[in-house]
């Protein structure tokens, strides 16, 4: 295992929802990411992502739990030295911007707050960003203008933008370019690790390509730490060391990349892998075999299952359940809610109400995040168990067939 | 789900076609294209895919079809047949015939078309009169709509007003909406962009099914590879204006004709495409549509040019197996 960079503790988040309620929008999340590592974060919008993002960088206390970056708790230090080692970026680099601020300037910004080039201190030039106007901007680039312009050329170098676009305005650039800019205002403060808010989400693809592979090269020039969050799993897939899968809040699944998304233990991961297109249109039939269940029409003829030789425990255990994790109740059936909001349910494992696998255990206890496989972890009742009978020398799935009666009364209604 | 445009398919009715379809706008004498000749065919109960990035004009050419257009944006020429009907020559009262009985549209943002002050059965109703059905026909077709689309509660869903369900849900309300007066066309604009992938996963088998069942023709306009090769028959790419390959999806995607879908196919990661590999870039950005000169307008991004795309701009060439590209040269003859 490499050195730590980040390192979060049990974190929780909690915001007041009126009423005296509260929406606990990242609950008990343990996660670390190593030197030059990409840790992975995928799930659906609601699932707490973001929140977690800005937890990992400070920009949220958490209501309980600890983050520390390079062995130093997050708690205690000064928000601007935090700042120098952790950067987020977001999803859309033209709300990230400011629109009155040329690239230079906006670099040239950072570089001044931070004290970087210039000489210029940290307390001096603590400007309100918002309400700078060109003219206020160039007294403070008074000092070192050079140096700093200098080190802007660098920084637009680094990301791959000539010089030429130092005077642009944000308007002036592509959905790329902008990226890049947002990536070289990150990277002036030369910080250790990036959390990375759906960077190429608001992309089209063939600009994607372009993002990926320049935070793929500026990682292994600068040794960055990542966190990769995306609801984008091929995008996950492609750039990740180690994957967790989130939802409702709570770490599901995670592990390296490979076993998380090749061979995935929980139930949601399955879904959710199996549900991004493949641009694949040899792939699609197979895909499809279960798509018929969603409208409420007549069903048409099972498709072909997969060789049993190539199926993982979920497959077998799906298989056995006649049914493909289909998340189709996306709301409890009955229940009028909207999806964003994280909905708890009663008791039990928050993922219960979606999942074709679920028993009466499942309604009433949260699973644990377990290590089953060396470095990977699941909350899931179902894969444990499975696992436990695996190893005791049983053969098949006793534990799930042990209790089909479970799954007949969670028939969502179709 | 069988053979794209060979077959018995072939033979059956042109349903939508678009004839050298121009969209832009006029300004003095001068006129600036932004779709810039498109031509298109879907036979009745076919599945064609639209596909391009943002600025691709994929948006603007469906828009056309009902006389939609934004703003200053007008059909500046072309024929637009509907089921053997020039759209293009209708009045609007007689348009409004065809828009939602014959062609239904579903559009990206589901809150963007609900009317948030309404309740659901308000608007569905609403549509359902508006095209000649009867109070009481209309409130019953109403909640069998509702639940044709698979919402769960359809008698709760029916008294919500939009910003009470789920983006999901709304656009399965508004997939309802569409296919309550059952058209013949559906146009599917970006319906599942602002989706979650499961989500998206649920309404793309909703109107394959839908599909299936009724037997109505499908356009999805989409930027994304991966939905179209799950769910059409034929693919068009577009790029600044034009559509640069035209080709039954699977041939599609096992051997692209054109560079361009090509690139996009390569710039897409996969599992198979090795985790941590570069990805394909095209590099360079799409020309502006208002400000192209003579040539291939992908001439600047390809690596397969030659001088000919300078001088020339292709018009789709035939590549066997139901495949045509906008591109001089044929995919033996690139670069490699």
């Amino acid at each position: 295992m490499r050195a730590a960079v980040l390192e979060a503790r049990d974190l929780t988040k909690e915001y007041p929802a009126g009423r005296g309620r509260t929406v606990r929008a990242v609950r008990g999340v343990s996660v670390s990411v190593g030197l030059g590592e990409t840790l992975g974060v995928a799930g659906e919008s609601g699932c707490g992502k973001s929140t977690l993002a800005r937890l990992l960088v400070g920009l949220e206390e958490p209501t309980s739990g600890s983050v520390s970056l390079l062995g130093q708790p997050l708690g205690g230090t000064e928000r601007l030295s935090l700042a120098r080692r952790a950067q987020l970026v977001f999803q859309d680099p033209f709300s990230s911007l400011n629109p009155r601020l040329t690239v230079a300037a906006a670099l040239g910004e950072v570089l001044a707050v931070h004290g970087l080039a210039g000489g210029a201190g940290t307390g001096a030039s603590r400007v309100g960003g918002a309400r700078r106007t060109r003219s206020r901007w160039r007294e403070t680039l008074a000092g070192g203008r050079s140096e700093r312009l200098a080190r802007v050329d660098r920084l637009l170098e680094l990301v791959a933008l000539g010089p030429r676009f130092a005077d642009r305005y944000p308007h002036e650039l592509s959905g790329g370019q902008a990226q890049r800019v947002a990536i070289a205002r990150a990277l002036a403060v030369e910080p250790k690790l990036l959390v990375l808010d759906e960077p190429t989400s608001a992309l089209d693809v063939s600009v994607r390509a372009e993002i990926i592979n320049l935070l793929m090269r500026l990682q292994e020039e600068l040794s960055l730490s990542y966190v990769f969050i995306s609801h984008d799993l091929s995008m996950v897939r492609h750039i990740s060391d180690r994957v967790c899968v989130m939802y409702l809040g709570k770490v599901v699944e995670q592990g390296s990349w490979d076993n998380v998304l090749n061979a995935p233990l929980h139930p949601y991961t399955k879904a959710l892998a199996d549900a991004v297109p493949v641009p694949d249109p040899e792939l699609a039939p197979q895909r499809a075999t279960f798509a018929r269940s969603a409208p409420n029409m007549p069903a048409s003829s099972e498709g072909p299952e997969p060789p049993a030789n190539t199926r993982t425990f979920l497959e077998a255990a799906l298989a056995a359940g006649r049914r493909q994790p289909q998340s189709g109740a996306a709301v409890p059936a009955g229940e009028v809610a909207p999806a964003t909001v994280a909905v708890e349910p009663a008791g039990g494992c928050p993922y219960h109400p979606r999942c074709p696998l679920a028993d009466e255990v499942c309604r009433s206890v949260p699973p644990e995040l377990t290590e089953l496989v060396p470095g990977h972890l699941v909350a899931c009742h179902v894969a444990v168990r499975a696992a436990g009978g695996a190893r005791s020398g049983e053969a098949g799935l006793p534990a799930i067939e042990r209790t089909p009666s479970g799954r007949a009364g969670h028939q969502h209604r179709t | 789900m069988t053979g794209a445009v060979a077959g018995p398919r072939a033979k059956s009715e042109a349903l939508l076609e678009l004839r050298s379809v121009r969209v832009g706008f006029r300004e003095r004498r001068h006129e600036h294209e932004i779709v810039r000749g498109v031509n298109l065919l879907v036979r009745a109960g076919e599945k064609l895919g639209i596909v391009g990035e943002s600025g691709s004009g994929k948006t603007l050419t469906v828009l056309s079809v009902l006389r939609l257009l934004p703003g200053r944006l007008q059909l500046l020429s072309g024929r637009v047949s509907f089921a053997g009907q020039d759209l293009t020559e209708l009045r609007e009262r007689q348009l409004r015939q065809v828009r939602g009985s014959q062609v239904a549209m579903v559009y990206q943002d589901p809150m963007t078309s609900l009317n948030p002050l309404l309740r659901v059965r308000s608007q569905v109703v609403e549509t359902l009169r508006a095209h000649g059905a009867g109070r009481d026909e209309a409130h019953d077709r109403c909640r069998e709509v509702l639940y044709q689309v698979g919402l769960p509660d359809p008698e709760r869903v029916e008294r919500s007003f939009p910003h009470e369900l789920s983006g999901g849900m709304q656009q399965r309300v508004m997939i309802a909406i569409a296919l309550s007066v059952s058209p013949r066309l559906l146009i599917a604009d970006e319906p599942t962009t602002a989706l979650d992938v499961t989500v998206q996963q649920q309404i793309l088998e909703l109107v394959e099914g839908l599909q299936e069942h009724t037997g109505m023709a499908v356009v999805w306009v989409t930027h994304d590879l991966g939905v179209v090769a799950r769910t059409v028959d034929q693919v068009a790419v577009m790029y600044a204006g034009r559509v640069v390959e035209l080709a039954p999806t699977r041939r599609l995607f096992a051997r692209p004709s054109h560079p361009y879908t090509a690139a996009l196919l390569g710039a897409l990661p996969s599992a198979g495409a090795g985790h941590r590999r570069p990805l394909t870039q095209i590099g360079g950005t799409p020309p502006d549509p208002a400000r192209l000169g003579s040539g291939c307008p992908f001439r600047a991004r390809c690596r397969h040019a030659v001088a000919r795309c300078e001088e020339e701009e292709p018009t789709l060439i035939g590549r066997g197996e139901g495949s045509f590209a906008a591109c001089w040269r044929a995919p033996e003859e690139w670069a490699s």
